[in-house]
């Protein structure tokens, strides 16, 4: 199974809507993709989850770094949708209490718009 | 064999990370997915990896609880300093500008970043203990009388009395306590003298007074820069440390000028950039 990534910049900023599996061989890009738009100030990106089938460790490691590039330059990161066996990689790793994962995209969106 | 080897690269890689060498990282992660690997070792490579991701997770969420506490104990100082000024609104103000002018001074004195964050604690608390006196007193336009003047004096004890219940604040004790201190030992509460009073109130010393001399007070008008710096170097010796007046002389009028006109909106966001500066990570 590959990895796609669909991006869309609108008004509020960035949307992401993964699928596929986000391992070593297929992170690379995306980690890039976040790091660049990142070097923006007060950037912000909404990843949503829900076709993603599988995260390994080095798909986690893309949303750490990101993340703490964000914090660096006021930017926004909001992860949404999470399929439950996805959700569970992130909460066993302790990423929940670090990342902002909102379950339903609606609110995510919001959230976004108010970034 | 083929387990062999590969389980012997896995254990290279994995006693680099151990030993603290995180460039055989990515190594680690290319094990995971490299057909070269053995199945059985890539997913013990992936289990690691996983390991060691939630170990950096953890590690940032700890860098930033210790940035929300750092954050919040800064909102205290700030919010201590707003209540006293409540009741004396004359020293909100003043409170600021002696912040910064005991910073640069220390600055340019040397005073190594450890100090300049007591220095920065005690001088914005320096008159906390004014919250214990009487408004007859604490708010009186003219010269206070020889019994009300030892009433005021006893905002030093009850200002250590305040900051000295908390861990955070206890290197405030310093300049709160020993702010009037004289050079000469006339100064009080204790009456120590020269070098036995501490650095920071030495430093504190000359700014409090400088500020107050060209300030307007409800008691008296403001004096201009040159005529502080007169009483002040006059008094160099008795009252003031002469080498804390001979590093502050050449600073003066900037100082003044850089933050006499500022209201109090302007001085609020100068403090705390400065003060970030001082307690952000780097120590």
């Amino acid at each position: 199974m590959s990895f796609q990534s669909e991006m869309l910049q609108t008004e509020q900023g960035w949307q992401i809507a993964l699928s596929g599996r986000l391992d070593t061989t297929t992170c690379g890009e995306l980690e890039q993709s976040l790091l660049e738009i990142f070097e923006t100030a007060a950037s912000a990106i909404l990843i949503d989850f829900s076709a993603l089938e599988y995260i390994s460790s080095a798909g986690l490691r893309v949303f750490l770094v990101a993340a703490k590039r964000a914090k660096q330059s006021k930017g926004t990161l909001i992860l949404c949708a999470m399929p439950a066996a996805i959700k569970n990689v992130f909460a066993i790793s302790g990423f929940l209490k670090i990342l902002d994962v909102i379950d339903d995209r609606e609110l995510a969106l919001a959230q976004l718009n108010r970034a | 064999m083929y387990e062999d080897q590969s389980l012997d690269r896995l254990r290279t890689v994995v006693e680099l990370i151990a030993n603290g060498d995180y460039s055989a990282v990515s190594t680690l992660l290319e094990m995971t997915a490299n057909s070269d690997v053995s199945p059985n070792i890539a997913a013990l490579a992936e289990a690691f990896s996983l390991m060691l991701v939630q170990i950096e997770a953890r590690e940032w969420h700890q860098e930033l609880l210790i940035k929300q506490l750092l954050a919040a104990n800064l909102e205290m100082l700030e919010l201590l300093g707003a209540m006293v000024a409540k009741r004396d609104s004359d020293t909100s103000a003043h409170n600021y500008r002696v912040t910064m002018y005991s910073v640069r001074l220390a600055e340019a004195m040397g005073l190594d970043r450890a100090d300049i964050r007591s220095l920065i604690k005690g001088a914005f608390l320096h008159d906390i203990g004014k919250i214990a006196i009487p408004d007859s007193i604490l708010l009186k336009p003219n010269r206070l009388d020889e019994q009300e003047f030892a009433i005021m004096r006893t905002h030093v004890a009850h200002g250590l009395d305040i900051v000295g219940r908390s861990s955070w604040l206890k290197d405030a004790m310093d300049v709160v306590g020993y702010h009037h201190e004289k050079y000469d030992g006339s100064g009080y509460s204790t009456g120590l003298a020269g070098e036995a009073i501490p650095l920071t109130a030495r430093v504190f010393a000359i700014v409090d007074v400088f500020d107050a001399l060209t300030s307007l007070r409800p008691y008296k008008g403001s004096m201009r820069v040159e005529e502080a710096l007169t009483i002040i170097t006059e008094s160099s010796g008795t009252h003031f440390a002469p080498e804390v007046v001979a590093a502050f002389t050449p600073l003066a009028l900037t100082l003044y000028e850089s933050l006499h006109q500022l209201d109090e909106p302007a001085l609020i966001q100068a403090m705390r950039e400065l003060v970030a500066s001082y307690f952000e990570e780097t120590p």
